[in-house]
């Protein structure tokens, strides 16, 4: 069997046995294709070179180079395709002006599905780019109608909630299959409206958030923007990635707005849940950048924006903490449980990102570690408040202001980190991100270090630790990026 | 962009799973109207979501709240979960509702002067029990849009048809004796033979 094989293997266009410019291929690589060309489904055919003196059969590539008589076919197939899709536009542009029998509107409606999915088709083999992004709107906008024409000409009634929906679940299957970032984008946007009618936004709860979308909503969405992302990034879209990375944030402040509504997790909880996701965002990011996947910076800047809001919002709490929203925890202890777990999940995930890093950058250990001791201290913050508060007050020290100017210092040090980068990296956005931590640090900060020297010297002298941690980890990453 | 081509037979199943949507929720409201026993209950219906695409009519019935102080079966149920509400034939189109269950009977045959409704609990207050059913909302055709804005205060009748299993789907709507067919498909059969059967009439 093998031997049939070396035979074909022999037969490479103007080689010889022993050729000195043949590739060296490993034993192993050798098995890996000779596996490949017996069991693979076979997408080149043998022909043979006219004009040359020997028998030299090659492998043609039917995907480059196809056959006049088959390529002939399919400019056909494409040319009754577009004259369908275009029949079927008009029908349906007739049908919305005139209403027709409401069998023949939903048949014109589903023709035009199929035959926008026919221009995707044929389009992406004939490489028309611009051809196939219209045919997947087409087909996202047809399916929209089809809904649209069940509720108006049938009386089955769809909810703008469960349209939006489910126009971005076709709209997501249309663009991963079809390969369109247009109807990508649409189902990130799609998703955004449903969240927003989800969480009542647009006051339009009575036209039917009934328990069961919302039931459906809560795992559908989570579900529908993994798909999301992983498609975005598999279609090297960054548009699209930023809108699913925005309806993410989204349905995340719904989920908590709504959690802090019905008295289940204190403001605190909420900001610093936002911190922690943030920063495991921000830290993604940066693994992203290390093994040159796309958009690993957009990613860390906007987990980088997500993560100092959280910062500031806790750093406010304790700044001061009988202030609206801060007033009272008023949450269960399951709920308290609940979401130790879940930010404990967070950490893990955060060392996991950093160990990792530990590789692809590669970074300190200590570094990795540390990191994830500061966004750990965070989260102790919030799940023993009291406890911290009390032996705070035990040693003498005042935990209010304190913890909150000590954690002004940390976000202080970051967005002037952030600054800096933004000026070595040459991005406009990074420096305006810093300005905007900085101006707002500012903001809070101001009346607090107003109020009495201590707190300004105790504000300034961590903001300076801070701020030299950070240069010293920036120095040590470098000097062991300049070893390597 | 994607290494891979877009795949001929992904493009189809896609398109299959595109058109399984409609055609399934069409195929199977249109059964449900063309098999369920036929039952006329009174309603009051309230057009809401003028502000949205489509026009909605929120439908309530004397079934949607229950005394079960007046009714035999169950006396506890949990919101969120079924309930069967099971009506009798009082002569004509009245049909009154005598008994509603927790759970579904494990032996229910349906006779013309019985019929079983599924329902969802929405509230339950001490004897007083609250129901959402699946015709709760619908989309009214233009015509009756426009004669509930004209008559907004007019008697309104719902025609469902009821499934074995409980499940109903409005068939028609009469608003001032007049009747809006919302059948998937039309009963054309019905509507000529009344035809037929009114020309052949002898004059009176």
């Amino acid at each position: 069997m093998f031997e049939s094989t070396s035979i074909a293997n022999d037969n490479v266009p103007n080689g010889h046995d022993g050729a000195p410019n043949q590739p060296q291929i490993s034993a192993a690589g050798q098995t890996i294709l000779r596996h490949r060309a017996m069991t693979e489904r076979p997408s080149m055919t043998l022909s043979s070179q006219s004009g040359d003196d020997s028998y030299a059969p090659v492998w043609q590539d039917l995907t480059q180079e196809s056959p006049p008589a088959k390529r002939q076919n399919r400019k056909t197939g494409f040319a009754i395709v577009t004259l369908l899709w275009l029949c079927a536009i008009t029908a349906n542009v007739w049908a919305i002006m005139t209403g027709p029998a409401p069998a023949l509107h939903i048949m014109l409606a589903t023709t035009a599905i199929m035959t926008s999915l026919g221009i995707v088709y044929f389009a992406a083999r004939h490489n028309r780019r611009g051809l196939q992004e219209i045919g997947a709107l087409s087909a996202v906008l047809g399916f929209a109608l089809s809904l649209y024409v069940m509720s108006m000409r049938f009386g089955l009634y769809v909810s703008p909630l469960s349209g939006a929906g489910l126009t971005a679940a076709a709209a997501l299957g249309i663009g991963a299959l079809g390969h369109s970032v247009i109807a990508l984008r649409l189902s990130a946007i799609f998703s955004i409206v449903w969240a927003a009618l989800s969480f009542g936004l647009f006051d339009l709860t009575a036209l039917g958030l009934s328990s069961a979308s919302a039931q459906t909503f809560l795992w559908g969405f989570p579900a529908l923007w993994s798909l999301q992302v992983f498609c975005a990034h598999y279609l090297r879209d960054g548009a699209a990635l930023t809108l699913s990375v925005f309806a993410g944030y989204f349905w995340l402040i719904g989920m908590a707005y709504a959690a802090l509504d019905t008295n289940i997790l204190s403001a605190l909880h909420v900001t610093t849940s936002l911190f922690l996701i943030g920063a495991l965002h921000a830290r993604l990011g940066k693994v992203m950048q290390d093994v040159a996947a796309p958009f690993g910076l957009s990613q860390t800047n906007w987990g980088w924006l997500a993560m100092m809001t959280g910062l500031l919002g806790v750093q406010d709490f304790w700044l001061s903490p009988l202030r609206a929203p801060w007033l009272g925890l008023p949450q269960t202890s399951a709920a308290q449980t609940l979401w130790a777990i879940g930010a404990g999940l967070v950490i893990v995930a955060i060392l996991a990102a950093e160990l990792r890093r530990v590789k692809t950058r590669p970074q300190s250990l200590t570094r990795a570690l540390s990191v994830t001791l500061l966004c750990a201290l965070v989260m102790a913050l919030a799940v023993q408040t009291s406890a911290l508060a009390g032996a705070l007050q035990i040693m003498g020290l005042n935990p209010m202001p304190n913890i909150g100017l000590i954690l002004g210092a940390v976000v202080t040090a970051l967005s002037i980190a952030m600054i800096l980068n933004g000026f070595r990296r040459r991005s406009a956005f990074m420096v305006l991100l810093g300005l905007a931590g900085l101006i707002a640090e500012i903001v809070i900060i101001l009346d607090p270090i107003m109020q009495s020297v201590d707190h300004a010297v105790l504000y300034g002298a961590a903001s300076f630790v801070f701020a030299l941690f950070a240069a010293l980890f920036a120095g040590a990453d470098n000097e062991e990026t300049a070893s390597l | 962009m994607s290494a891979y081509p877009v795949s001929a037979l992904k493009m189809i199943g896609l398109g299959l799973a595109l058109l399984s949507l409609p055609v399934l929720t069409l195929g199977q409201a249109a059964y449900r109207q063309s098999a369920g026993a036929p039952l006329r209950l009174d309603a009051n219906a309230q057009l809401t979501g003028r502000n949205a695409l489509v026009p909605v009519i929120s439908v309530t019935t004397p079934i949607h709240s229950l005394d079960l102080t007046d009714l035999s079966g169950d006396d506890y149920f949990a919101a969120g979960a079924p309930a069967f509400v099971f009506l009798k034939n009082g002569g004509g189109d009245i049909w009154y509702p005598f008994a509603a269950l927790n759970r579904r009977p494990l032996q229910f045959t349906p006779d013309p002067d019985t019929l079983m409704i599924r329902g969802k609990v929405a509230a339950q207050n001490e004897t007083v029990l609250t129901l959402s059913y699946d015709f709760d909302r619908l989309s009214p055709p233009a015509e009756l849009e426009r004669q509930m804005r004209v008559r907004y205060d007019s008697p309104l009748q719902i025609g469902l048809a009821v499934m074995p299993d409980g499940r109903a789907q409005i068939t028609d709507i009469y608003l001032s004796g007049a009747r809006f067919d919302q059948r998937i498909i039309p009963n054309v059969a019905l509507r000529g033979g009344s035809k037929m059967a009114a020309s052949k009439a002898p004059p009176t």
